[in-house]
């Protein structure tokens, strides 16, 4: 990751002399900045003055800005699985990578070709086989291939478009020239964080950026968006983005996406096929869809006629594309073609199909099941890429990781060259090169690093675009060995300098024609509302352990041993224990006085991120909530729950002692950002049902939460105890309500009317409980239904109980001093609650039902 | 021989399945030493999508979707199949096998390409396992193709001991090439496996086999059983059948409904069923031999879904199929 160049943020350090001063050039390698007279090549010249001019302490501070920006923004490529280091932030370097119009317009010429040729093919594989039958392509690439999907051979495909939407990887050899290192045909990942990463370096470099004259990227997306549209051959047609979910490395560049492009993000599970159509389920009912962008590798696409053991995609989906009902981008069978051994028969095919030469030459390619390519891979061995042709899913034993022959261990390198001479085909083994040096910004001064460029090219029309840039990535090797996109690193914004001065574009409001006007959302996947309910109940029930814990540690700085005090610790502990915090025995010491073991308990609460249900454990539940809707919450949200996550005040794993000040700054602290994001919830969405869910969630906790306070306090000793009201009050924010209101001393009844039944208080369970009935008013339902639904009549006769309880019987203690009518009342409201939690899932949540396989008969056998 | 073949298969589910989904391979394929004289699908409830196909590898498939809430699911398949002897080459008359294995690269007529396919590895033939010294004990160098074959297959048979305990339809090549028991797919596979390892290609066979009831008894309706073989190809002859459940070249007591890489691809029923619980399946194959019979014939007292040929077809297009 880049380090912001905190070296030189102190004000007064001016540069000596320019940033290229110190730029080392590497022996034999091309260098994108200087040429070998250490000459600035001219389309560099305007960046790099602008730099030079600009103060570094000034430089410093926008960077670290940008960076912060990164970060909460939430821009990550989770390069590890393990869940410590799961979010890795994506880094950016600040200086982009410059190149001029001239060569790029020599570039796009290269790559259109490319694609065109690759489409052609594609056509070919899964159509007539023409190619195959006169020897241009080897059968075994193609029928020994796993990525040959047979279920797609003969599927027609709308204009005869494949590839909608793909990426090819290029470097610069030394001789100047680019050379392309791989075609992604699948679902190529990057275009979402060379977006992300023009928006940040055009902000923190905005004078500059505008004074150059660098092409737009938006063009490229409206293209897109205009070539998705034309293929589902209706107007206003249902797009959606298909990703594997969450869990996987690009989701976040899929939600980034989808938003910009207007599409909803959708999961396998979210879409059914009926009548060989395709559809959302969404709350408002079944919402057919038109046209796929697929972010889900094809084979996962369909468990009755692909993988079968993949329930990441949509049974029946290759049904409906081979009815036409759906159009998928990019087609299915489309990752065939990004086999490397491909790559060999380019500079041929083109001169077969294109009758033209290869304008953008590939890396020198040879796929060892042609003999003259496996004779000359075992004289090169050594020196040469070996790769494994086809990318299987399972590994064996014999399977390797692509390496360069010398690397080899002379064991592993016996094996490889024993099967190589078996099986040749197997193997493909390619040229390295040594890519081209890019200025990157390290501790204050320019480094050259070396680059691998990843460009993007969509359909448009009858032809293909080229997005005028990309994302450019500096590599951990000098050599393209490493230009796989999980090693992770730094990448650079591209930017194609126009001669001419550059028209602005946004996204927004390209569609051609008037939009038809909506406002209702109905649209909503039954698994986001889940969702959605669920970031309702995480926030909520942050916020009680937070409030929880505050009146706490307020309290410990009092005096203990003064008996007033004691029992409303006693009775928040009860709390704390009933959410699985803090363990009896350390409250049972805690009231004999010692205090010790309840300070390292609040600490870990507090600090230690594998506490059990402590703080950090809350947090990362909402957090992860929250990132499984990420594309429904704006900015803004986003970057207040981030700041909830990595409060800096909260980080401290290891610390066994509780600073009381400390604790309570922290915690004051949290509460604020905590209401910022349920203000903007309020303020900020759309009364669309996703609202509707987070805010049921949200009641529905608050609800629970309320009862069990209420209880724990009034009914585990005498409610009369001094200082429990006042707790109470406090706990439920409502003592300033109260005071202003009777002028007194706490008293039960008003307290529990304060809490319990009025409906006008935010905080009572009245008010949740009256707003989860409108909720579920205002939810759709079955219009044919007559009557009341089951729901309906739980939450009416919910809300009818707060409303004609009796408060003053509820606060009279009976004969034997106990409140056995208000005992009564929290136990129903104990179960009706959690009860009217379930019926809400059951309602709305199983549309989320998932697909599974039926049993299966084998042959030959009277049992499955 | 002619035979009238019905497989049923009976979903019981333990809840309501709202949506399911299935691709059926049960339909037998024509040609070769196979005439089909009819084919016909029922199913109940009445799916409200039904489609008809050929796939990759020739094979009749059809497409289900019920859409109605159901409890049960029926499945049944009648035909009326004829099969004559298929002409077999003498073994020792075939190729040696290193020809076969070393010509498949360079053919590049359609056949060749088709076959080249069942050269490489396929989901169900993984292994680790050292298939290739296993194979190398009947293909010794310069045997003929099919005599070695014969070989191989007439080993497996012996080796391997017939246990529908032992193995389920999930269970790897290695497993069953380890424990040395399993069932007819699972020693199709290996020996699938084991001829794809020393590049011989071959092929998953999906059919049915004409059972004897035991000496003196009736045979019981419904009391046979899908079957699986394999074949392999011999250029200039063409694919050649083996059957290592029962040491045999195929004749005219199998039938094939269609063949693939594996059973995989032909498998007779694949499905995805949303909702349904805990279920349960019941499959019933009926093999008889009758004298010629015609499809108009053939009385059926429920509507088929999908018939081959449709009613009222002539004589002459019934010819065709």
């Amino acid at each position: 990751m880049s380090s912001p160049p905190r070296t030189t943020t102190a004000k007064s350090a001016k540069r000596a002399g320019p940033l290229t001063k110190g730029y080392q050039l590497k022996a034999n390698v091309y260098d994108e900045l200087l040429g070998p007279d250490r000459t600035m090549r001219a389309h560099w010249r305007k960046l790099m003055e602008s730099l030079d001019r600009m103060d570094p302490g000034e430089f410093g501070h926008r960077w670290q800005r940008a960076e912060t920006m990164l970060q909460e923004n939430g821009i990550n490529f989770n390069v590890f699985a393990d869940t410590e280091q799961r979010v890795r932030p994506w880094s950016l370097d600040p200086v982009p990578f410059v190149i001029s119009q001239q060569e790029w317009r020599a570039l796009e010429d290269g790559l259109l070709q490319r694609v065109r040729l690759l489409n052609h093919v594609l056509k070919d594989i899964y159509g007539r086989q023409s190619l195959l039958l006169d020897g241009s392509i080897p059968s075994t690439l193609v029928v020994g291939n796993p990525h040959f999907l047979r279920a797609c051979h003969g599927i027609a495909v709308p204009q005869g478009v494949y590839l909608n939407f793909m990426a090819i990887d290029l470097a610069r050899a030394p001789d100047g020239r680019w050379w392309v290192l791989s075609d992604r045909t699948q679902a190529p990942a990057g275009a979402g964080f060379a977006l992300e990463n023009r928006i940040v370096v055009s902000g923190t470099l905005p004078e500059i950026y505008r004074e150059s004259q660098v092409l737009r990227l938006a063009p490229f997306f409206q293209a897109l968006h205009r070539h998705l549209i034309s293929v589902a051959g209706r107007d206003d047609p249902h797009i959606v983005l298909l990703t594997p979910g969450p869990s996987r490395d690009t989701y976040f560049e899929h939600s980034y996406l989808a938003r910009y492009l207007g599409f909803s993000l959708v999961e396998g599970a979210d879409l059914t096929v009926r009548d060989d159509k395709v559809y959302l389920k969404t709350l408002g009912g079944l919402q057919q869809v038109d046209v796929i962008l697929r972010h889900l590798a094809d084979d996962d696409c369909d468990p009755l006629e692909l993988r079968a053991d993949s329930w990441l995609g949509v049974t029946g989906l290759v049904q409906a594309v081979r009815a036409g009902n759906v159009v998928m981008a990019n087609a299915l069978g489309s990752s065939i073609v990004q086999c490397e051994a491909f790559l060999a028969l380019m500079p041929a095919l083109s001169r077969q199909i294109l009758g033209e030469e290869l304008k953008l030459p590939n890396v020198a390619t040879w796929w060892c099941g042609e003999e003259t390519a496996r004779d000359y891979a075992f004289e090169h061995f050594d020196e040469l890429f070996l790769r494994p042709t086809f990318h299987r899913r399972t590994q064996r034993k014999v399977d390797f990781e692509p390496a360069v022959g010398m690397d080899l261990a002379a064991e592993r390198k016996a094996q490889i060259r024993e099967r190589m001479a078996a099986q040749g085909y197997d193997y493909t083994v390619q040229e390295l090169i040594q890519a081209s040096t890019v200025p990157t910004f390290h501790e204050g001064v320019l480094q050259p690093g070396p680059l691998v460029l990843r460009v993007f090219v969509a359909a448009s029309g009858d032809d293909f675009v080229v997005m005028p840039g990309g994302l450019a990535r500096i590599m951990h090797s000098p050599d393209t060995r490493a230009a796989a996109m999980k090693r992770g690193g730094e990448s650079k914004d591209t930017w194609v300098l126009s001669p001419a001065p550059v028209a602005q574009v946004t996204l927004i409001g390209t569609s051609s024609g008037p939009v038809q006007l909506r406002r209702t959302g109905r649209d909503l996947p039954s698994r986001t509302a889940d969702n959605l309910y669920w970031l309702g109940r995480y926030a909520e029930r942050t916020e009680g352990t937070l409030r929880t814990l505050r009146a706490l540690i307020k309290r410990l700085s009092a005096d203990l041993a003064n008996t007033a005090t004691m029992p409303v610790v006693r009775r928040l502990l009860a709390i704390m224990v009933e959410y699985g915090q803090v363990s009896s025995p350390a409250v049972e010491e805690a009231v004999a006085g010692k205090l010790d073991s309840l300070e390292k308990s609040l600490a870990k609460i507090l600090y230690d991120p594998r506490c059990p249900n402590g703080l950090h454990d809350v947090l990362r539940n909402f957090q992860s909530t929250a990132g499984l809707v990420r594309d429904r919450l704006s900015v803004d949200a986003w970057v207040t729950l981030n700041r909830l996550h990595q409060d800096r005040a909260l980080q401290q794993p290891g610390s066994t002692t509780l600073e009381v000040g400390a604790a309570l700054n922290a915690l004051n602290g949290q509460i604020l950002t905590l209401s910022a994001f349920a203000g903007m919830e309020m303020e900020n969405m759309t009364r669309t049902y996703g609202w509707q869910f987070l805010d049921m969630g949200r009641r529905m906790e608050r609800a629970q939460h309320m009862v069990e306070v209420l209880k724990t306090m009034l009914l585990s000793g005498a409610a009369d105890q001094p200082g429990v009201l006042e707790l109470l009050l406090e706990l439920a924010d409502s003592f300033m309500t109260y005071r202003s209101r009777y002028l007194a001393a706490p008293q039960l009844a008003p307290v529990l009317d304060l809490l319990l039944a009025d409906e006008t208080n935010p905080r009572s369970v009245g008010f949740q409980v009256a707003a989860i009935e409108r909720h579920i008013e205002n939810l759709p339902r079955d219009p044919d239904r007559a009557g009341l639904t089951k729901k309906q009549r739980m939450i009416r006769e919910l809300r009818t109980r707060l409303q004609v309880c009796d408060i003053e019987h509820l606060a009279t203690p009976d004969k034997n001093g106990k409140l056995a009518a208000l005992t009564e009342l929290f136990k129903r409201l104990e179960d009706e609650l959690p009860a009217l939690s379930e019926r809400i899932a059951y309602v709305y949540f199983t549309h989320a039902e998932v697909a599974r396989p039926a049993h299966v008969f084998r042959a030959g056998s009277s049992s499955p | 021989m002619m035979y009238r073949v019905s497989h049923d298969t009976t979903y019981d589910y333990g809840q309501s399945v709202s949506i399911s989904h299935h691709m059926l391979h049960l339909l037998p394929r024509a040609g070769g030493s196979q005439v089909c004289h009819r084919t016909a699908l029922y199913v109940s409830p009445t799916p409200t999508v039904c489609n008809n196909s050929v796939d990759y590898f020739g094979n009749r498939v059809v497409f289900l979707t019920v859409q109605v809430p159901h409890q049960k699911l029926v499945i049944r398949s009648k035909s009326v199949i004829e099969v004559v002897p298929p002409a077999t080459p003498a073994p020792l008359a075939t190729p040696p096998w290193e020809e076969v294995r070393d010509g498949l690269f360079a053919d590049r007529s359609a056949h060749g390409i088709d076959a080249l396919q069942y050269r490489f590895e396929s989901p169900f033939t993984v292994a680790e396992a050292d298939l290739p010294g296993f194979a190398a004990q009947s293909f010794a160098p310069g045997r003929p193709v099919l005599d070695a074959a014969l070989d191989l297959t007439g080993r497996i048979f012996r080796e391997f001991k017939y246990d529908s305990t032992a193995t389920t339809v999930s269970t790897p090549v290695d497993a069953v090439f380890k424990g040395r028991r399993g069932v007819c797919q699972d020693f199709a596979h290996l020996e699938i496996a084991a001829l794809r390892s020393i590049g011989i290609p071959a092929r998953y066979v999906s059919g049915y086999l004409l059972t004897y009831p035991p000496p003196g008894q009736v045979k019981l309706v419904g009391s046979d059983a899908s079957h699986a073989w394999l074949s392999i190809w011999v250029p200039g002859h063409g694919w050649i059948d083996l059957d290592p459940t029962n040491n045999l070249l195929p004749s005219v007591e199998h039938i094939t409904i269609g063949w693939g890489r594996d059973y995989g691809d032909v498998s007779p029923i694949n499905g995805v069923i949303i909702g349904g619980g805990a279920h349960d399946i019941k499959v019933a194959v009926d093999v008889r031999p009758v004298e010629a019979v015609t499809a108009a014939q053939e009385v059926e007292t429920e509507a088929a879904i999908i018939e081959f040929p449709k009613r009222g077809a002539s004589e002459r297009e019934i010819g065709l199929i």
